[in-house]
């Protein structure tokens, strides 16, 4: 049966009055069930279609009363303001992609960006089943960001526990987005001329993203390419969801959401609290004795058989006991020239002539300048290495962003700890020592990166102008011991003349099992 | 008999709650369903079951669902609740008060009074 005019009319006086899109276009069809019922049980009764139409309207009442009505109940219904919710959900995408890292700012940003996108999915949660999975999927994604940072800092947590979390998590936020591009692009399919199109297309565009990320993790020489592509598929993102919200406010689109209700404030006062709370529960943790006092093993380096030990290992590898490092004058003033040299560490690599050197330097203020430096061991001096030495020497990537905190910003003094792997020399690590008041060394931070195998630490040496070193024989890296910390990095104190140690790292602290006791003044071993 | 409509105003919400409390119905069929089950005593004006319902719906009292009906139209049906069942139990105990203290007063009226 065509639909009669009459009954088009009335139909759209009703529904035109009620503010929502899906409940107007619901109401329409309920109503013209009702009256195309009534309208063919009159037929079946004798009454032409013309008269049964008619008698039909007549008894559904006067249409804008009913309309009336109608609108006031729905209006009661608060719409959503989806232009707010985009720009969330704009945002929120933009910040929680952000890779640059300036200090602690990348969680902060990242972290806001988690937020602005959990309030997005929480206002467009009943638009759709997919946005109503996503708001979920970020809830249980932001309880497993809590759990796995407030336990990741308890001693003895299993690595893979740890990284199932890890997984997990990552999975997590995964889906969610996804089905928040799935909601997005049913949203754009509701809209008279589809709306951006392109919107569909982000579901593959944020998998291709993910798969850029991983791809850059791996090959590090293409990392800028690979970078350069994340860019545009991020700017490719955020534009669709741009264009999306124009449309959606060009037309007017509004959406009912329920109001606020005392359950959802609830949950949302419980998040906050948890929020809160959590860093404040692991600094508490932090601050508690560390079980790694009671748990390694010392070696008393006072005795003097023990020393000898020491000292025989270290000549049957005939190894020099001290070593010294000096750049010379020129490059040290060439160094302290340098404009690009930050409060951050630096790395810089200097060819001259024969002598190849990697340096890192950290400005500590606008007089003093603290300065690491490597000769590359074919053009190096010979009497500071052993002529055995492999070629390949590491240099352990500490100019992260994650050294810039904690003991590392000014240290009082910095070392550079030469280790040893399969009789070699491994790699080169930047230590951060603290001074007591005294003048003797309080801490001794060092960060190791989980994949440094390292066996022993040869030498401590010192960078500080003078042309000493400390030797530090026997240091075995206790790489059984793993302590986690995500917040905080903990240099552990013995004695005034002595230091034990952890070494940290963000991920793993290596515990020394020997007992360091050196004289700072003499810088010399003490039997 | 027609009852006045200030009459049927108040109870609307009680004779729907309590059909579809019943069966799962759709618009037309309260109608019909209030009409028979009264003798046709209750004729709701068509136009304003509709706001009713979804009034009800919004309160959460009714939930709803649609099906195609025989014709291929889509047709919403409406169940009641649990929120709604027990509004339907505290309505119902409100009307006996109501219609028996009513009862009385009348009957006391009729048979007169101790003035």
């Amino acid at each position: 049966m065509d639909l009669s005019p009459k009954i088009q009319q009335f139909l759209h006086d009703i529904c035109s009055k009620i503010p929502d899109t899906q409940t107007s276009l619901d109401t329409y069809n309920e109503l013209l069930d009702h009256i195309e019922c009534k309208v063919e049980w009159r037929m079946q009764a004798g009454y032409s279609e013309e008269e049964a139409i008619t008698k039909a309207l007549e008894e559904m009442g006067d249409a804008s009363a009913v309309a009336d009505q109608l609108g006031a109940i729905h209006s009661r219904i608060p719409s959503l303001d989806l232009g707010h919710a985009l720009m969330k959900i704009f945002w929120g995408f933009l910040f929680s992609s952000f890779q640059l890292d300036f200090g602690y700012s990348k969680p902060i940003i990242l972290m806001a960006g988690f937020f602005l996108l959990l309030a997005g999915a929480y206002q467009m949660r009943t638009c759709g089943k997919s946005f109503r999975r996503s708001f979920q999927g970020f809830c249980l994604l932001f309880l497993f960001y809590l759990i796995t940072n407030s336990i990741s800092v308890l001693p003895d947590i299993p690595t893979v526990l740890l990284t199932a979390m890890s997984i997990v998590s990552s999975l997590l936020n995964f889906v969610s987005v996804i089905l928040l591009f799935q909601g997005l692009s049913h949203l754009t399919d509701c809209l008279q001329d589809g709306g951006p199109h392109g919107i569909s297309h982000c579901t593959g565009v944020y998998i291709v993203m993910n798969l850029l990320i991983l791809l850059a993790l791996w090959i590090q020489g293409l990392f800028f390419l690979v970078f350069i592509l994340f860019l545009g598929s991020l700017f490719y993102i955020l534009r669709q969801i741009y264009s999306l919200r124009r449309e959606l406010l060009l037309q007017d689109v509004r959406l009912p959401i329920q109001p606020f209700n005392v359950k959802s404030r609830t949950v949302f006062g419980a998040f906050s609290a948890l929020f809160l709370i959590a860093p404040i529960s692991c600094g508490y943790i932090a601050a508690t004795p560390n079980p790694v006092q009671t748990s390694y093993s010392v070696i008393e380096t006072d005795s003097s058989e023990q020393m000898a030990d020491i000292r025989h290992r270290l000549l049957s590898n005939d190894l020099p006991e001290e070593m010294v490092m000096v750049l010379p004058p020129q490059e040290l003033q060439r160094l302290a020239g340098m404009d690009e040299m930050s409060s951050h560490w630096q790395m810089y690599t200097i060819d001259e002539g024969n002598l190849s050197l990697i340096v890192a330097a950290c400005r500590l203020d606008s007089q003093r300048t603290r300065l690491l430096y490597w000769f590359s061991w074919d053009e190096a001096p010979k009497h500071g290495f052993r002529d055995t030495i492999a070629p390949i020497v590491r240099i352990d990537p500490y100019f992260d962003s994650s050294f810039n905190s904690g003991s590392f910003q000014n240290p009082d003094e910095t070392l550079l700890l030469l280790t040893q792997k399969d009789g070699q020399l491994y790699s080169m690590m930047p230590a951060a020592v603290r001074h007591s008041s005294d003048g003797t060394i309080q801490s001794l931070d060092v960060r190791v990166f989980p994949d440094i195998e390292a066996q022993y630490i040869l030498y401590a040496i010192t960078l500080n102008g003078d042309t000493s070193g400390y030797a530090i024989p026997g240091f075995t890296l206790d790489t059984a011991y793993t302590h986690r910390s995500s917040f905080f990095c903990l240099p552990y104190t013995d004695s005034s003349s002595s230091v034990t140690t952890a070494l940290t790292s963000s991920y793993q602290h290596y515990v020394l099992t020997s007992h360091l006791r050196f004289n700072v003044e003499s810088s010399e071993l003490e039997p | 008999m027609r009852i006045s409509k200030e009459l049927v105003k108040g109870s609307t919400a009680i004779l729907v709650l309590s059909v579809i409390s019943r069966k799962p119905m759709y618009g037309y069929q309260i109608i019909r369903e209030i009409e028979q089950l009264s003798d046709s005593v209750f004729h709701l004006n068509e136009g304003t079951l509709y706001p009713i319902l979804h009034s009800l719906e919004e309160e959460n009292y009714l939930d709803c669902y649609w099906e195609d009906s025989e014709s291929g139209r889509k047709r919403k049906y409406y169940s009641l609740t649990e929120k709604g069942r027990k509004e339907l139990a505290k309505q119902q105990e409100e009307w006996t008060t109501f219609s028996t203290a009513v009862a009385k007063v009348i009957q006391g009226g009729a048979y007169g009074s101790l003035a």
